[in-house]
């Protein structure tokens, strides 16, 4: 359910490209990054038992 | 509205080819998923994510265009700094997936297309988004934009529409790979979603039979 709600980040990203002001866009793209990282890292650490 | 010339207009159409050529990668991983009936597993996803993380980097510049009083020149370097940011993280995504199935033997997760499994593709498609990101920030001296256009243009509002419907497509297919559980199996075998909905009829009907005998 985490990576259907990164999705949804991700398309509100999308509908922010259209707002003349950057800042936004910006702050949505670094808050997908973060989430797509984590749970990467998630994933990545789940069988070395270091998941959180 | 400034008309587009030379380099100006090829940039400005290659800039959409980008977005769509990412978008086909991704539905092309759903004509896999979809037709040779084979689950996405997180780190797929996760490489999916990064892809079209990747893309809205050219999307943002083509929306930029459109924007009076944008700086063309630092709205190349952001767009194409978001794509470089998002090719990074997808390539370790995918370079940690190759590293898994790298061992002799080892048959890799899931079909191949091409001879090649999909997180190699993906590794090769990372790699293809660094260097044409890379190669368009050197060249950005004749390739920056600056159309100014009132309403974006039809092509433009069709590729954001594309990267949109991709995007909402990979979201409810993922819901219903994962149902209610809050992350993935690392070795989906069904789509959760549809069995807790076959589990849930099944428990309801099971109640009402037991009803209707207590009943009579």
């Amino acid at each position: 359910m985490i990576a259907a709600i990164i999705f949804i980040l991700m398309l509100v990203l999308v509908f922010m490209l259209r707002r003349p002001k950057i800042k936004m866009t910006l702050v949505f793209f670094a808050i997908s990054m973060v989430c797509v990282t984590l749970l990467f890292l998630h994933h990545a650490s789940d069988k070395l038992g270091l998941s959180f | 509205m400034n008309s587009l010339h030379g380099w100006q207009r090829v940039s400005f159409v290659l800039l959409h080819v980008y977005v769509l050529g990412v978008c086909g990668v991704v539905l092309g991983a759903f004509a896999v998923q979809f037709l040779g009936k084979e689950l996405p597993c997180p780190l797929c996803i996760l490489q999916r994510m990064a892809m079209l993380l990747a893309a809205v980097g050219p999307m943002f510049i083509i929306n930029r265009s459109s924007i009076q009083g944008s700086d063309s020149k630092s709205d190349l370097a952001t767009g194409f700094g978001m794509s470089i940011l998002a090719a990074v993280l997808g390539l370790s995504i995918s370079g940690r997936q190759v590293l898994l199935h790298i061992l002799p033997n080892d048959p890799g997760y899931g079909g191949v297309v091409f001879g090649l499994h999909l997180y190699t593709w993906a590794f090769i498609v990372f790699i293809t988004i660094l260097l044409a990101s890379g190669i368009t920030l050197i060249m950005s001296r004749c390739m920056t934009i600056s159309t100014h256009v009132e309403h974006p243009r039809v092509a433009s509002r069709l590729t954001a529409w594309v990267l949109g419907l991709v995007i909402s497509a990979n979201a409810i297919s993922v819901f219903v790979e994962s149902g209610t559980t809050w992350f993935l199996p690392d070795n989906p075998t069904n789509y959760e979603l549809i069995d807790e909905f076959k589990t849930y009829l099944q428990e309801n009907s099971s109640e009402r039979t037991g009803e209707s005998q207590k009943a009579s």
